[in-house]
């Protein structure tokens, strides 16, 4: 049975995001109406954005912890190889599609480095690789680990990658 | 620095990874529910009160770093708050959870579809830029469900979002 605390809190964030790219046009998406540059609440859209990105990332979280103490995880292999197929695969597809409809420039730094909103996806998966990577100490340390990583909060482009 | 694979990203976000992984790990969920109602309510909105002033003041000197762990604690409280409570599941309710990636992945797609392709929808949202990101809201969001759930019904298409597989 599905965890219904969990799908609320997806169904809010994922809400949260499709509203905030709606307003976006105004102000966040490069010079497009450059006479709404300061349209109000833009910065309470973008720090509510912020917070249903992290309720997305702290989702994966619980849930992969969930399924690693049930056992779930017990390959490395299995377990890459599964989110690879769940978020790989979708990116490789729908980058082609981004790539083909919507051209823009530089577009090989841009798949590599996650292609508009998509970089989510890249980004989730590099999570996953790191925490395949620290295997058992992920979950054993995840407080000291949590602590080493919270400094590169400030570092991160998480606010420009919006 | 190139932000290859995003992993600079990656990193940013990895702290919220972890206070996931330590909600579930310390079963911080039944922990804070043990609290009074007015425990819970205050401390909820304490937090939220400091990420309000965070969010209005970025300029303060690595107000990011702040920021977050007053978000890192009110998703934790969230969490814990809707965890274990009756909540009556529509089947609305349960579509949107299903094609929440879906939603996620295609919005985008209309949004430039809509405004790059439909003439006059540019100059409509220059205008009327309070009714504009309305309805282009209503007509994203609709557009992206629908959708994500004709992609899910076929096995090919489905790989798409991987959604068969959960």
């Amino acid at each position: 049975m599905r965890d219904s605390a969990i799908q609320q809190m997806r169904v809010a964030a994922m809400i949260i995001i499709v509203v905030y790219h709606c307003v976006c046009y105004y102000g966040v998406w490069s010079g497009i109406f450059l006479n709404r540059v300061t349209y109000g609440g833009m910065l309470y859209w973008r720090g509510l954005c912020n917070v249903a990105l992290n309720a997305f990332v702290f989702i994966s979280g619980v849930l992969y912890a969930k399924a690693y103490l049930k056992g779930k995880y017990c390959s490395r292999r299995k377990f890459l190889g599964n989110k690879i197929q769940r978020l790989l695969v979708p990116y490789a597809l729908w980058s082609i599609i981004a790539v083909s409809f919507f051209p823009s420039e530089n577009i090989t730094m841009q798949l590599l480095t996650g292609i508009q909103h998509l970089w989510f996806l890249l980004m989730l998966m590099m999570i996953f690789i790191i925490v395949a990577v620290t295997g058992i100490n992920a979950l054993k340390y995840s407080v000291l680990m949590g602590g080493v990583f919270w400094p590169s909060m400030s570092l991160s482009t998480n606010y420009a990658a919006i | 620095m190139i932000n290859l694979f995003a992993w600079k990203t990656a990193l940013g976000y990895l702290p919220v990874f972890f206070a996931g992984i330590i909600t579930v790990k310390y079963n911080l969920s039944d922990k804070i529910n043990r609290l009074s109602s007015f425990a819970r309510i205050a401390l909820i909105c304490v937090i939220s009160m400091v990420m309000v002033s965070f969010i209005s003041l970025p300029r303060i000197p690595f107000g990011v770093l702040y920021m977050n762990v007053p978000t890192y604690v009110w998703l934790i409280c969230i969490y814990s708050f809707l965890y274990g409570k009756t909540f009556k599941k529509t089947r609305v309710f349960v579509s949107l959870d299903t094609h929440s990636m879906g939603i996620y992945i295609i919005h985008h797609f209309v949004i430039w579809a809509i405004l790059g392709y439909i003439p006059g929808a540019m100059t409509f949202m220059d205008e009327h830029y309070l009714l504009a990101p309305v309805l282009l809201f209503f007509l994203v969001f609709l557009f992206s469900w629908v959708i994500s759930i004709v992609f899910n019904s076929s096995h090919y298409t489905s790989l798409m979002f991987n959604l068969n597989h959960r």
